[in-house]
């Protein structure tokens, strides 16, 4: 049931001009973060995790839970418009297929942004800042971690891309979000924040492992929060009357 | 007079012709009913006689007015339309929609409660159009048409969505409009039946030409044949598809 | 012109604008609010210190905050499809200028509340200098102008695009060039009206790498970008009327 309601929404991304958004702001970044890097080279010295930090240090504070947001907003939005609740609320699945459908499409999405930044960031390494080697297996589990880290933002944003029938405003609410979620990294209170958690699990701005010895608590976190949004979402979809 | 009146009015989109000179008299008082199939070109019409296209050759002249930039809102100010699927703001209510028109046309807000009365929406004045169901937002959309009581009056489809005792009233009170505050009606439908209710003179247009206009009665008289019993021989159903299948068969090669 | 600007006012109804411009405002307060100075040096220049990272922050917010607002305030027209309507009973221009008014309203309140915050915040944190008036009142006036601008420029990108995707598409990505031309020659700034924040702040930073001591140095940022600002808002701000003038419904 979910991967055919997953195969009609991967069908309605289609020449979309939200794949705009995917390649341009990972690109953006990585530029941003490369001639940094470059320009800094006596004081990053710390090879792939300095440039790392370069790279991912606006991308997993600012940028990734608007980016998110853009494609939950797409995501919800295609069916906002003409009557298209009607059609998915009676089509033949049940109703939370639909919003597992999406949020399958928003991870299908995310992790392409996040395999799209570690190319470029390989890339970058290679090419421009001749670093030796290979990345540090450790920086791969980084970024695997803060895909885990984006399963919460995905379920809320998809929830508030729902219920609130604007575009823009979830997207807003995902950089205060994200913004509200630096600070409480830096109290060392990310765990209780969604939007903290792909930030912490990237360990953006920060080359020693963040979550040493504490791995557990935040996969806990990240599953809890996704789940309590996916079961928030699935009440209000079983419970509320359909608006077209 | 002719309340509304065209002169080679033409709308070209690309290489397209939607309309082609056109010649529309539209005397005063009357409720002229515009007939045409699909892609006729009558939505782009009554759009450029309300200035929201533009003609790529002709004039419009409206309420005895070559309708210009400069008297463009002016004239449109003793107008009321409702063109495609009903404006409204589905995070106000019906009366607070209709408010926003009243403020644009300089109509005094205890005119809203008529117009709400007119369409039998008095009831929902208060609830939000987001809320509405087709057929209430179809009598708003007829509401804000109403607002003020213009000289002039197109509506684009008025009965869609409308319940058969929707169409009923609806069908009522757009034939005493003008005897109530002496309106002239424009207004397209597919539903012919309906239109040869309400209608007294008639436009027919296919593929942006105009076949025929003018009072009904003549059209019924003159291609109707005889009067049986309780109808004539041929509806006006009939006699719009006869029109059309002649023009083709004119236009097929030798 | 005034029943298009009361007829804004009625259709602004629970859109929640001014909240939403309200948490623009405050998540750069926020942000800044986390900006570590405990030493008696650091309470000092804690003044300064705002005044030089804020426009930093605005770089990352602002044209984000700015998409939005300008998008929704025109998404309200395609969603309820009202042009069709409002061009019958409203001059074009008149919609565009209550619409413009609107937008300089939210500016305004945003600029506003972050003034207020700005003080709240020092006397919250016990700095201890205040800044020169004027320092401050340039802050503000610079945001307000660079604001308006990219107002400007999104409303004219969503009533060209009728849709919110492509004008919040280009305010992230305007977010991270912004970022990106601050380390940038300042001439290439000029060429990002997203970065535009930066050349006007009139606080500079000066980071001694021996003694990894930085103090903040009063900086006269010129009227050249206030006046690029202005010029390039104005412009935008006659293509969006334009754009609505010649939209055909």
């Amino acid at each position: 049931m979910v991967l055919r309601c997953f195969r009609a929404e991967m069908r309605k991304l289609r020449g979309s001009v939200v794949w705009l958004v995917f390649l341009a702001v990972p690109l953006i970044s990585a530029i941003y973060g490369t001639f940094n890097y470059l320009q800094n080279q006596d004081v990053l010295s710390e090879s792939w995790y300095s440039l790392f930090m370069q790279h991912t240090l606006f991308y997993a504070m600012f940028f990734f839970a608007p980016m998110v947001g853009v494609y939950a907003g797409y995501l919800w939005r295609l069916e906002h418009r003409g009557g298209n609740w009607n059609l998915l609320m009676t089509a033949p699945v049940p109703r939370f297929s639909v919003f597992a459908a999406k949020g399958l499409a928003a991870l299908i999405l995310a992790l392409l942004t996040q395999l799209w930044v570690f190319a470029l960031y390989v890339l970058c390494g290679k090419a421009f800042a001749r670093l030796p080697g290979f990345p540090p297996a450790e920086i791969l589990l980084w970024f695997l971690r803060g895909a885990c880290g984006a399963l919460p933002v995905i379920a809320l944003q998809l929830l508030l891309s729902m219920v609130i029938r604007s575009f823009a405003a979830p997207v807003l609410l995902a950089l205060v979000g994200g913004v509200a979620g630096m600070l409480l990294c830096s109290r060392d209170m990310g765990l209780i924040w969604p939007y903290a958690l792909m930030l912490l699990g990237m360990n953006a701005n920060k080359s020693e492992n963040v979550l040493a010895g504490g791995l557990c608590g935040y996969l806990l976190a990240c599953a809890g929060f996704t789940l309590l949004f996916g079961l928030l979402a699935g009440a209000m979809l079983r419970r509320r009357d359909v608006r077209a | 007079m002719n309340v509304i009146e065209t002169k080679a009015l033409t709308k070209v989109y690309g290489g397209q012709t939607a309309v082609s000179a056109l010649e529309l008299r539209v005397p005063e008082g009357c409720v002229y009913g515009f007939i045409g199939p699909n892609g006729a070109g009558k939505t782009t019409t009554l759009k450029m006689l309300l200035g929201l296209a533009h003609p790529t050759r002709g004039s419009v002249c409206l309420l005895g007015r070559e309708m210009n930039e400069k008297n463009r809102l002016e004239l449109l100010r003793q107008t009321g339309s409702l063109i495609e699927l009903p404006s409204c703001y589905a995070h106000l209510t019906a009366r607070e929609n209709l408010q926003i028109l009243a403020q644009l046309k300089g109509v005094s807000e205890r005119k809203i409660d008529r117009a709400l009365e007119m369409v039998e929406l008095e009831g929902e004045a208060r609830r939000r159009v987001g809320e509405f169901s087709l057929g209430m937002r179809q009598r708003l959309g007829i509401a804000q048409a109403l607002l003020g009581q213009p000289r002039l009056l197109i509506l684009d489809e008025p009965t869609n969505g409308l319940d058969p005792e929707g169409i009923r009233s609806m069908r009522a009170m757009i034939r005493a409009l003008p005897e109530a505050w002496g309106a002239t009606v424009v207004l397209s439908s597919h539903l012919l039946g309906e239109l040869e209710q309400m209608a007294d003179h008639v436009g027919i247009l296919d593929k942006g030409h105009l076949l025929w206009q003018g009072p009904l009665d003549r059209l019924m008289a003159e291609r109707g044949g005889e009067v049986v019993v309780t109808r004539r021989a041929r509806t006006l159903e009939e006699i719009f598809l006869d029109l059309v299948h002649e023009r083709e068969e004119a236009e097929k090669p030798c | 012109m005034l029943s298009a600007i009361r007829v804004e006012r009625i259709k602004a109804r629970r859109q929640h604008d001014l909240p939403l411009a309200s948490g623009i405002a405050l998540s750069v307060l926020l942000w800044a609010s986390n900006m570590g100075m405990r030493t008696e040096d650091a309470l000092a220049s804690g003044y300064d210190a705002l005044l030089y990272a804020i426009p930093v922050m605005h770089t990352v917010v602002m044209p984000l905050g700015m998409a939005a607002l300008a998008s929704r305030l025109w998404d309200m027209e395609t969603k309820g499809q009202s042009c069709r309507l409002l061009f019958t009973a409203q001059r074009r221009g008149h919609l565009f200028a209550a619409k413009a008014l609107r937008l300089l309203a939210l500016d305004a309140w945003i600029v506003l509340l972050e003034g207020a915050g700005f003080f709240a915040l020092g006397t919250l944190r016990g700095f201890t200098r205040l800044p020169a008036a004027g320092q401050v009142a340039w802050l503000l006036l610079s945001t307000f102008a660079v604001n308006a601008m990219l107002l400007f420029l999104q409303l004219l990108l969503a009533v060209r695009s009728g849709t919110q995707l492509l004008p919040l598409s280009l305010g992230m990505a305007g977010s991270l060039l912004g970022v990106f031309t601050a380390f940038m020659p300042p001439a290439l700034c000029f060429l990002m009206p997203w970065s535009y924040y930066l050349p006007l702040s009139n606080m500079a930073m000066d980071w001694d790498r021996a003694t990894r001591i930085c103090t903040f140095v009063p900086r006269a940022p010129g009227a050249l970008p206030l006046l690029l600002s202005a010029v390039l808002g104005a412009l935008f701000a006659v293509l969006a009327c334009r754009a609505i003038g010649q939209k055909e419904v």
